[in-house]
């Protein structure tokens, strides 16, 4: 988890720079700036202020290079280098951990029944298993259900179990969790690592957050009701609150 | 079946809704016989708690008898006469192993721990009644309320103690106590509580069996100080005292060795830290009102501890941080562990060393909630602790 450094870098955890504009953008934006600020000058009241103000944001973005909402709605560069290694036009690249109180090789083995995974990932509605290890997913996202064919990729048992959809398929994604033992006989941690190819890019992913069906979204919750059911034997559920329910 | 349920600041209602069933197989459905009115229930009642959503049903102090069971239960029977603690607990997790068991890792249900995390980190464990953040689960102010992991959350009582001397087991009398275990009380010491409510009554009484030399209770309801007397604490009425002088000349200087808040965030009076944090509640940009903290921090001896039952529910302004540090005080503080003390209190209840009926100043039917509620907060010296009996 480590880079070669030593410094903490968790999968998923990675920033884009501050500074985040290439010399092309940064000119633009200078030039934007000044554009709008002759025209600014010509205007009166609120509208000269107004548009002062955006004149000198644009001429501040330009000369120190840093753009704030870039950085905060666009690729960072963990996911850029995700989608050019898989061939995607762009990723989004989310990361989850949990810690079940439970031994590691009980938890892998269920974990490993992926035929069973609709009992706690309420997002995924049917897993059928073929005998060569194929699998057909039916799965929610934010458009309704879709349909996708999956296999898994690499296996060590006891210890990681990563799946991918099979190229060509309509909804790109791969999935990777790794088992570790949590520090002193404390059960076992599950890190789970999720890419995907956004439908329509990188910001209609914020979209699909509001929608509750984002697999990111989906992720943190699936690995909770995992956990609950494994130390429980049930998923905590607040049925019959007899209110609106949620979305 | 009839329930009280909330909806909206200052608007509680008894409608009839559907029973509850069981769903999971370690569900008990319970026929609630005694069920009282919380003071923590008043910050739901002024609108203070983030995420509830009108129908809720309210109440997380409740009792009643087992009449159904889901099949995973093999430790209790129907007709079991059962008290049940607030804080829903799976017993299994790493929390509920360390009898942790309000910070339960599973009973929040996952797409309720959401908002919990993004305001705190993390998510606690859930709650009866308590908003949707801390569970969403419907509450006990019913005829009958489902009880997940039952099996953890259902004290079996005995036949010969009544509703009114075991129904606080579920909240406040294990409140009140590990208030005054969390104040780290010495033999010789000096303890002051901050409000003489249900809580700080119990953790008066809870002082005293855990050593302490002398308690000094804070409020301004005759009644309630009245209450903290017969149980043999000194009272500072703070309309009338300066409490920071009285607490400081009362100790030879020293300060109170242990202070317990048991007023959280709702502080009353006119001080002027707490006028101007009710001003910035009214425009939307505060949220608690720390005046009792702030003053346990400046009171306190050097050294010593703070202890806080009450609830805080978001952020606070302005707390003397710099006093806290520089005088080396220690704060301790959460959701009650409510199932680790049922067992041990249930013995001093039978011992005769605590009688928690005591606080209780009325017995109404469920459909007297809606005015009970009004009566709590605004005759807060006439009505001390409200039990319904559905």
């Amino acid at each position: 988890m480590s880079d070669i450094d030593g410094n903490l870098s968790p999968p998923g955890t990675g920033l884009a720079p501050r500074r985040n504009l290439k010399a092309g953008e940064r000119g633009l934006s200078v030039a934007a700036g000044a554009v709008l600020g002759t025209m600014a000058a010509r205007q009166t009241g609120a509208a000269r202020v107004a548009m002062g103000f955006i004149s000198s944001l644009l001429v501040a973005r330009g000369v120190t290079g840093a753009s704030p909402v870039k950085r905060l709605l666009g690729q960072r560069p963990d996911e850029a280098a995700t989608a050019s290694e898989a061939g995607w036009s762009s990723a989004a690249l989310l990361s989850r951990s949990v810690t079940i109180n439970a031994p590691r090789d009980a938890v892998f083995a269920r974990f490993r029944d992926i035929a069973a995974w609709p009992q706690w990932a309420f997002n995924v509605k049917r897993v059928d298993v073929d005998g060569d290890g194929r699998m057909h997913f039916v799965t929610l996202d934010p458009s309704g259900a879709v349909e996708w064919d999956g296999e898994i990729t690499e296996e060590r048992d006891g210890t990681l179990l990563a799946i991918a959809s099979l190229p060509g398929s309509a909804f790109p994604i791969t999935a990777r969790y790794e088992f570790r033992d949590a520090p002193a006989g404390r059960g076992t941690e599950i890190h789970g690592i999720v890419a995907y190819e956004p439908p329509g890019g990188s910001l209609v992913r914020y979209a699909a957050k509001l929608s509750q069906r984002e697999p990111g979204v989906q992720l943190r919750r699936d690995l909770k009701r995992f956990k609950s059911l494994i130390e429980t034997g049930e998923i905590a559920v607040n049925e019959p609150q007899g209110t609106v329910p949620k979305a | 079946m009839r329930a009280v349920r909330w909806h909206g600041k200052k608007d509680v209602r008894v409608d009839n809704v559907p029973d509850p069933e069981i769903v999971n197989p370690r569900d008990a459905i319970i026929r609630v016989t005694s069920t009282a009115i919380c003071g923590s229930d008043l910050h739901l009642y002024d609108g203070m708690i983030p995420s509830m959503q009108a129908g809720d049903i309210l109440g997380h102090e409740f009792m009643g008898e087992v009449v159904a069971l889901g099949k995973g239960v093999t430790n209790l029977a129907i007709g079991d006469r059962v008290v049940v603690p607030f804080t829903i607990a799976c017993g299994h997790c790493f929390f509920c192993e360390k009898t942790l068991t309000s910070l339960c890792d599973n009973s929040n249900p996952a797409d309720n721990q959401d908002l919990a995390e993004a305001m705190m980190g993390h998510s606690p464990s859930a709650l009866f009644g308590y908003s949707h953040m801390l569970g969403g689960y419907a509450g006990g102010q019913a005829e009958f309320v489902r009880v997940p992991f039952a099996d953890t959350g259902c004290f079996q009582v005995p036949a010969h103690l009544s509703d009114d001397q075991v129904l606080f087991l579920s909240d406040i009398l294990p409140t009140g106590w590990m208030a005054a275990e969390n104040a780290g009380i010495e033999a010789g010491d000096t303890v002051a509580i901050w409000g003489a409510g249900p809580v700080g009554q119990f953790a008066i009484r809870s002082a005293f069996l855990l050593g302490a030399e002398r308690v000094i209770s804070i409020d301004h309801r005759p009644g309630r100080l009245a209450l903290a007397g017969e149980a043999g604490a000194e009272t500072v009425d703070f309309e009338a005292v300066d409490v920071m002088a009285a607490l400081a000349e009362t100790t030879g200087g020293r300060g109170p060795d242990r202070c317990i808040d048991a007023v959280g965030m709702e502080a009353h009076g006119l001080a002027i830290d707490n006028i101007i944090d009710r001003a910035k509640q009214a425009v939307g940009v505060g949220t608690d009102r720390p005046h009792v903290l702030r003053q346990a921090i400046v009171a306190c001896r050097k050294g010593g501890t703070i202890s806080m039952p009450g609830v805080y529910g978001g952020l606070l302004d302005n707390l003397p941080m710099g006093a806290f540090v520089n005088k080396g005080l220690t704060l301790k503080t959460g959701q009650t562990h409510v199932h680790r003390y049922m067992a041990p209190l249930l013995a001093r209840i039978e011992a005769g060393e605590i009688t928690p009926d005591v606080i209780i100043s009325h017995r109404l039917a469920l459909a007297d909630a809606p005015a009970a509620y009004d009566n709590f907060l605004n005759k807060q010296d006439e009505f001390t602790k409200v039990v319904l009996q559905p």
